[in-house]
């Protein structure tokens, strides 16, 4: 699959990882050839088997509606780089 | 019950557009503990003294689902008539903002609980149709941030990270923001009434994601603008009226409309671009390796189906049948579970006194006792029903103390008075104040030669035509007994006597 140099600048700007100009070029060939690698995946015929959803167990545990892991406010917020008044503080969101 | 075909023509919008309204509803749902954890999802608690090491994904927590939440989508599923999916799973939905620890929101993309349902939304006595309801999911809230404590930073409070939600897809079924309004007060009732979500607006119980695009009628649909996040069925119609005229405004000018996502600001009314399609995030969804399927027998689902209760259409239907009650009056009884509760108990308490069915008659003051003075009562005093010191069996009471004559219903607004305050029994109240209605016709009769005896001249006035004058002496004669003497009896007596003359 070819990857042009306005898709690589889609996927930093969606991603919000900045590329510079001069990058560019590098990634998209470097891209590319990981796509061809996975696209090995496309020579195996897999029509008429079931999706494999877990290779654990084969059906989900389900516990109690009960409240059995509360008020440890201290070890929640006690590794947070930064906190006030039991909340964790990061850089201004902005939408 | 079955899906209701619409029974009415939608208006068009300015005179030649169709307007064409999906929603998605997330609507919170009540347990205990979260969808994948132990803690707690009290409101309202301490920042984050609600959050385990799961909701805030400390590395290597996993996930466990509650059997509860999952019974609750099953309540949920059954009450909109919906298929359950015996086999489903959870996905990673994966976007980046600091309310969302993980990184990830545990949701259901492919395998969905709840496949396809229908519900019935009135708009009124005449207008109904069916809305189909597309699947129902469930999937963790995320976090709250504040933006509003310092100049540079935002705050983060995890308690309600991981609550259990479902969310609720609709087909494009709704043709207008009364319709659009209408299925949210009706999922809203019929949520409250199966217990699966308490329908709170201001807490963010309900909160609703609507999808508005407009047409020429018969045309393929038209491009839809997604309105994000809005709380409640005023804002839901105040989003769609300025979209629609938005989307409208712009197809008119020769402009298009741009498939987005919108923000609604209540306080102006209007939407706002959040993003476009262009922009739109891809949340690169895939299965989630730490939840194995979900699994459920078909017994499961069954003992959940006999747990349902009467829903409110249901109720609407036989409390105008079987009861004569007005739609205005079974709607309102309706409207809220607790209220057909009660009104129902009513309903059971007079059917046991009398040993047989109650009569239209006496459902009708019941219903009129309960929605016009109850509800009157209990607003003036920022009550809800709960607190009411009025009974089911109490409004009978009374009810049946106005129905043997035992008092007129004017005293009965009195005795309702201090039931109200006191809580004493109706009959009680009645026997301690001695408001028991007059009935015996010697003492009322006595009462009437009085007044007339003492209004001599008036007397020979209404006689001479004068008959104006009759409601005068009836109510001298009220005043007399103390308003206790029957008005029908007294009617009757004070025409006789002053027929002749005396």
């Amino acid at each position: 699959m070819k990857i042009s140099d306005q898709d690589v600048l889609k996927i930093s700007e969606l991603a919000k990882i900045k590329i510079l100009p001069n990058e560019v070029p590098q990634i998209a060939s470097e891209l590319e050839k990981i796509l061809e690698f996975v696209e090995q995946l496309n020579e195996i015929d897999c029509s008429g088997i079931e999706p494999l959803s877990t290779v654990t167990v084969a059906q989900a545990y389900e516990r109690q509606d009960v409240v059995d892991d509360n008020n440890c406010l201290d070890d929640i917020v006690g590794n947070a780089p930064e906190q006030s008044s039991g909340m964790f503080v990061v850089p201004k969101i902005v939408e | 019950m079955s899906v209701a075909q619409r029974n009415y023509t939608p208006a068009l919008y300015k005179g030649n557009w169709e307007v064409v309204i999906g929603m998605e509803v997330h609507a919170q749902v009540i347990s205990q503990s979260k969808l994948f954890s132990g803690a707690s999802t009290t409101f309202g608690a301490e920042p984050n003294s609600q959050v385990s090491f799961v909701d805030a994904a400390f590395p290597g927590m996993l996930p466990v689902i509650n059997t509860f939440c999952v019974d609750q989508a099953i309540k949920t599923g059954l009450g909109l008539n919906a298929e359950i999916n015996l086999w489903s799973r959870f996905d990673r939905k994966n976007y980046f903002y600091p309310d969302l620890p993980s990184g990830y929101q545990i949701s259901q993309f492919y395998n969905p609980i709840i496949g396809p349902g229908w519900i019935n939304v009135r708009l009124d006595e005449a207008k109904v149709f069916g809305l189909r309801i597309n699947h129902i999911h469930l999937e963790q809230d995320a976090g709250k941030s504040f933006h509003d404590q310092h100049p540079h930073k935002s705050y983060i409070d995890l308690n309600r990270a991981g609550v259990a939600l479902m969310e609720i897809v609709t087909e494009p079924d709704m043709r207008s923001k009364e319709e659009a309004s209408a299925f949210l007060r009706i999922l809203r009732t019929t949520l409250r009434y199966l217990g699966t979500c308490d329908g709170n607006m201001e807490e963010g119980s309900l909160r609703s994601d609507v999808n508005v695009s407009v047409r020429r009628p018969d045309e393929t649909l038209g491009t839809r603008v997604e309105v994000k996040n809005i709380n409640s069925s005023r804002f839901v119609e105040q989003a769609i009226e300025f979209e629609v005229s938005r989307q409208i405004d712009l197809i008119e000018n020769g402009k298009k409309v741009i498939q987005e996502t919108r923000l609604f600001n209540s306080s102006s009314g209007e939407t706002k671009s959040m993003r476009s399609k262009e922009d739109a995030q891809d949340y690169r969804y895939m299965p989630d390796p730490d939840l194995p399927p979900l699994i459920l027998s078909a017994e499961r689902v069954e003992s959940i189906r006999r747990t349902l209760p009467e829903l409110p259409d249901k109720k609407l239907t036989w409390l105008q049948e079987d009861y004569g009650l007005s739609y205005y009056d079974a709607a309102l009884i309706t409207s809220e579970c607790g209220n057909a509760a009660y009104y129902e108990e009513c309903l059971a308490v007079e059917a046991r006194k009398s040993g047989n069915k109650v009569s239209n008659e006496k459902a009708k003051m019941l219903a009129n006792w309960f929605t016009g003075d109850l509800f009157a009562y209990l607003n003036k005093a920022g009550l809800d029903l709960g607190a009411s010191k009025i009974s089911p069996a109490y409004l009978v009471e009374l009810v049946d103390l106005v129905c043997d004559d035992s008092i007129s219903g004017k005293i009965a607004k009195d005795v309702f008075d201090i039931v109200w305050s006191g809580g004493e029994s109706p009959v009680a109240v009645v026997e301690r104040q001695g408001m028991r209605q007059i009935t015996d016709s010697a003492a009322i009769e006595a009462a009437i030669s009085k007044v007339i005896d003492q209004n001599q001249d008036k007397a020979q006035e209404y006689r001479n035509g004068k008959d104006k004058l009759f409601g005068f002496f009836v109510g001298q004669v009220m005043k007399e007994t103390g308003g206790k003497a029957n008005p029908n009896m007294v009617n009757d007596i004070l025409k006789k006597k002053l027929s002749v003359d005396s």
